[in-house]
């Protein structure tokens, strides 16, 4: 799916199922991932994606998102939010004309969508007209998926989704993950905890060093395995 | 009808001191100024003055918010407005093009200007301050060698009327003119029509919303200036042509940063660029627009201002970006981008503006002037950074 460093890589994810890319800090994990969403990172990059077995195009952010991907950053303070902006406009922000016809938003339809998702992540605020910056990082993060779930994805590549967020939060994330590969959306999950992995996912790929250096299925996988992957290599 | 005890009231207040602070600033300032310099401020001939003093300045500020919201600065309006001014004068007296082809190209040239300025911050990622500053030099020398150090006018009368034309009584009443009175009605019911259909649509979502008293006081406070400003202006000539203009890129630009999917894009690219290009935003593709139409509006207000003077100078817009980047902030955006408001910037250039004539009316010298206009920026900004401080 992504080439770095001319190294390739190639992986699937099929619909209803979560996949997990293990690895430690600096195996490649964010670059591959921003590499597939719109060739974000770094240049030179080729390869090809395939939603739902069509070819799709995926060289910039647009065309992804247009493709059925969404792409839950690691770093949500940076690269997810606009910590200044309400809720409200944070949630629509991927999907502008979700909300508006002919490039005028509809504030009404906004409010509706926000609140609607507000209820259905729990995120805990007073209104969706609470400025991001003053949630907890579980609600923000909820705020983060909440903008990718309005695009309408059909694969969901969630970077660390839990990093910096308390546990009770965590387990509403696993819980909002296990429901959208309920709802048939292909997750591709990756993380530095292995327990969470195994946890959640049907499959895990393990990474090092910007190469897969094994796949393994959640009945074959366990932490000995997975890190003497990385390890030995 | 909202019951909000005393602590929410404060604390809404607390919350939009800026808006109301920004209002009741141009009010004090009006107020002062009308008593120290013996009424002559909110005479007819003033006010109309002052609407055509400052157009150019309120012109480019709407253009200067979008640029300013969306991260950047661009330091090259004043010469570019001389710049373009310049190069009318030689179309229209030297060549003696007609006016209805001079207008579009010198348009044309503004935005070819802002487009090669945001070519280099928006796909090169040169910093605003440098390629605007390069500008900046690059067209102050070339309106000096387009006069070749000379002014020259005067200009044919349908271009004058771009800037010192009024709008001729519908009615046939002439004084007071009807027109503009009836304008003025329009605008106020237009106004308090807004206002209620945003208070009610608040109340429907159960946003927070300003205490009755303070929307009624605001409302009446707004629309009696608004009244007492038109009665004016119909005593003497009527509507300025050029107000008329500034009305309508006002509540263009208004609508569109605050109603549009465009606007929205540009704001969230001044309040977190890499999250919105992550989000889908054409980041690049956008700031490059924004400078494009800044330099449409410098071109456009370097017609106005030579069209008023009825020459075009090699000084013309000298320092003029200072003071158009200084209404901006006046008005309440932020430096590091993302908020700001269209109506502040217009304030904020008024407030400018009223100082610049009201002190000049008391025969204060220009030395005097920038202490005190440089002085009266500070505190705003400052104002606006103690706010959020406490705020939090």
């Amino acid at each position: 799916m992504g080439a770095m460093n001319s190294i390739c890589i190639s992986f699937t994810a099929r619909a209803g199922e979560v996949v997990g890319i293990a690895g430690l800090m600096g195996a490649g994990r964010t670059e591959l991932a921003m590499s597939i969403f719109g060739r974000s990172y770094g240049r030179n990059i080729s390869g090809e994606v395939a939603v739902k077995g069509r070819k799709a195009d995926t060289s910039t952010v647009p065309r992804a998102i247009a493709a059925g991907l969404a792409y839950v950053t690691e770093d949500r303070k940076s690269l997810g939010l606009i910590l200044e902006e309400t809720i409200q406009k944070n949630t629509s922000l991927a999907n502008l004309e979700g909300v508006a016809a002919h490039g005028v938003i509809n504030e009404a339809q906004e409010t509706d969508v926000a609140e609607k998702y507000r209820q259905a992540l729990r995120i805990r605020t007073p209104s969706v007209f609470q400025r991001v910056m003053n949630l907890s990082g579980g609600n923000q993060q909820k705020v983060v998926l909440s903008k990718w779930l309005f695009t309408g994805p059909e694969v969901l590549i969630l970077d660390e989704p839990t990093r910096g967020i308390d546990v009770g939060a965590k387990y509403e994330i696993y819980g909002i993950i296990n429901d959208l590969s309920a709802q048939g959306k292909a997750v591709v999950m990756i993380s530095s905890e292995l327990s969470e992995l195994l946890g959640m996912c049907d499959r895990i790929y393990v990474m090092n060093e910007g190469a897969f250096v094994g796949e393994l299925t959640a009945a074959e996988a366990t932490q000995e395995r997975i890190m003497s992957l990385i390890v030995t290599e | 009808m909202n019951q909000t005890g005393k602590g929410g009231v404060s604390a809404y207040l607390m919350k939009h001191m800026r808006d109301y602070g920004l209002l009741f600033a141009l009010i004090a300032i009006m107020v002062f100024f009308e008593i120290v310099t013996d009424g002559t401020l909110l005479k007819p001939v003033n006010i109309t003055n002052l609407f055509l003093q400052n157009s150019y300045i309120i012109i480019m500020a709407l253009g200067m918010l979008m640029v300013i919201v969306s991260g950047h600065i661009d330091l090259s309006v004043g010469s570019v407005m001389g710049f373009v001014g310049a190069l009318a004068a030689v179309m229209l007296v030297t060549w003696g093009l007609p006016v209805w082809v001079v207008i579009p190209i010198s348009l044309v040239v503004g935005a070819a200007i802002g487009a090669a300025q945001g070519y280099f911050v928006a796909f090169w990622r040169i910093p605003s301050f440098i390629v605007t500053l390069a500008g900046m030099l690059v067209f102050r020398g070339l309106s000096l060698w387009l006069l070749a150090g000379q002014s020259i006018g005067p200009f044919p009368k349908s271009f004058q009327a771009l800037s010192n034309g009024f709008i001729p009584d519908l009615f046939g009443v002439g004084k007071p003119n009807v027109t503009a009175l009836l304008a003025g009605v329009v605008a106020v019911a237009v106004l308090l029509w807004m206002g209620l259909q945003t208070r009610a649509r608040n109340a429907r979502y159960g946003i927070e919303d300003e205490p009755m008293g303070f929307f009624v006081a605001r409302n009446a406070i707004v629309s009696a200036g608004l009244m007492f400003v038109i009665w004016k202006l119909a005593g003497f000539r009527g509507l300025p042509n050029v107000l008329i203009s500034m009305v309508v890129l006002t509540v263009v630009y208004a609508f569109v940063t605050e109603r549009t999917t465009l606007g929205r894009r540009v704001y969230a690219i001044g309040g977190n660029e890499k999250a919105a290009k992550l989000s889908g935003i054409r980041t690049e593709r956008l700031t490059f627009y924004t400078f494009m139409n800044m330099g449409v509006l410098a071109a456009l207000g370097g017609l106005v201002f030579a069209a008023r003077l009825n020459t075009a100078t090699p000084k013309a817009g000298f320092g003029v970006e200072l003071d158009v980047i200084a209404a901006v902030f006046i008005g309440g955006a932020s430096m590091s981008g993302g908020s700001g408001k269209i109506v502040g910037a217009v304030v904020g250039a008024f407030i400018m503006g009223v100082m610049n004539n009201g002190m000049s009316i008391m025969g204060i010298g220009i030395d005097y002037q920038q202490v005190i206009k440089g002085l009266v920026l500070l505190a705003a900004v400052f104002f606006d950074v103690y706010n959020k401080q406490k705020q939090g």
